[in-house]
């Protein structure tokens, strides 16, 4: 049968003309407590900068990229992250591949990169809704820019 | 993990390949192999210093991080081999006429050349034979 050799109890505080004490035998485990909690804050706040700069830095650097080359570019998704980093697929505005358009992303790739916004940027050339299947899931991706597709082959004679 | 040389040896023997495809009805598939003679000299790099890359994500964020001078050769090789790979037939546009020019003839050759000069500086010797 187990045993319970000693019954751990909390840190006991004594408040002391307004300051706090600390009981010294208890001191060394309500510090590694602290630490702990501390660590815990710090990674929250951490992650909580990372995504209001994701917001106000990222999002709109990415679509002001994309707006400034409107004439090339028909619209733009942010995949769902991987440990990799950020992967974008940018739709142009033919369905032919441009090669320049292609040149322009390498460059921002790497602004990105030595900017902390890791991103594996891919030209896709336009084509059906459902040829986007084949490189990524539209419902778990966020559309960043896009301009209205172009009507093809309406309107008859 | 593969060392230096076996990805050199493997890149070779995908160039050789490439080399041979001379009918441009598969420019597809040209683009394709040009890419994975890039693959392997990328990650002959990367095994000089002991890692090797988990997927494609991975390998474009390391030529990013630690060879941006070939990043845009690349990373257009790349993209133009998953166009060529997951679009329809009818939906690769790119002409033979590009894919050699400008994928094999610039993108590729130049990192080859860059390999080539990383190996000497590496290894202090002549770069093992490359064939372009």
């Amino acid at each position: 049968m187990t045993q319970l050799s000693r019954t751990r109890k909390p840190v006991y505080l004594r408040f002391d003309g307004g300051k706090v004490f600390i009981t010294p035998e208890d001191h060394p485990r309500f510090i590694m407590a602290a630490k702990r909690a501390v660590k815990i804050l710090q990674r929250e706040k951490a992650v909580e900068e990372k995504l209001r700069q994701f917001n106000d830095e990222y999002l709109p650097l990415l679509y002001q990229w994309c707006l400034d080359r409107r004439d090339k570019i028909r619209a733009c998704y942010l995949d769902a992250p991987t440990p990799h980093g950020l992967t974008v697929f940018v739709i142009a505005a033919t369905d032919q591949y441009d090669f320049e358009l292609g040149d322009e992303i390498s460059q921002f790739a790497l602004r990105l990169e030595r900017e902390g916004w890791s991103s594996n940027i891919l030209q896709i050339p336009d084509g059906e809704e459902e040829d986007l299947r084949t490189f990524f899931k539209p419902e778990n991706a966020l559309e960043v820019y896009a301009q209205a597709k172009a009507a093809s082959g309406e309107g008859g004679s | 993990m593969p060392k230096p040389k076996q990805h050199q040896e493997k890149a070779d023997h995908n160039r050789a390949f490439l080399n041979t495809l001379a009918d441009d009805t598969y420019h597809d598939w040209k683009a394709t192999v040009a890419f994975y003679v890039a693959v392997h000299l990328v990650e002959k790099l990367r095994a000089y210093e002991g890692e090797h890359s988990e997927n494609h994500e991975d390998r474009d964020k390391a030529v990013r991080r630690d060879h941006s001078r070939i990043y845009n050769a690349y990373h257009q090789l790349f993209n133009v081999s998953l166009v060529a790979r997951y679009k329809s037939r009818q939906a690769f546009q790119i002409s033979a006429a590009d894919v050699q020019s400008k994928l094999i003839d610039t993108h590729l050759v130049e990192i080859e050349r860059y390999v080539a000069a990383e190996t000497v500086a590496r290894t202090g010797g002549a770069p093992p034979s490359t064939s372009p």
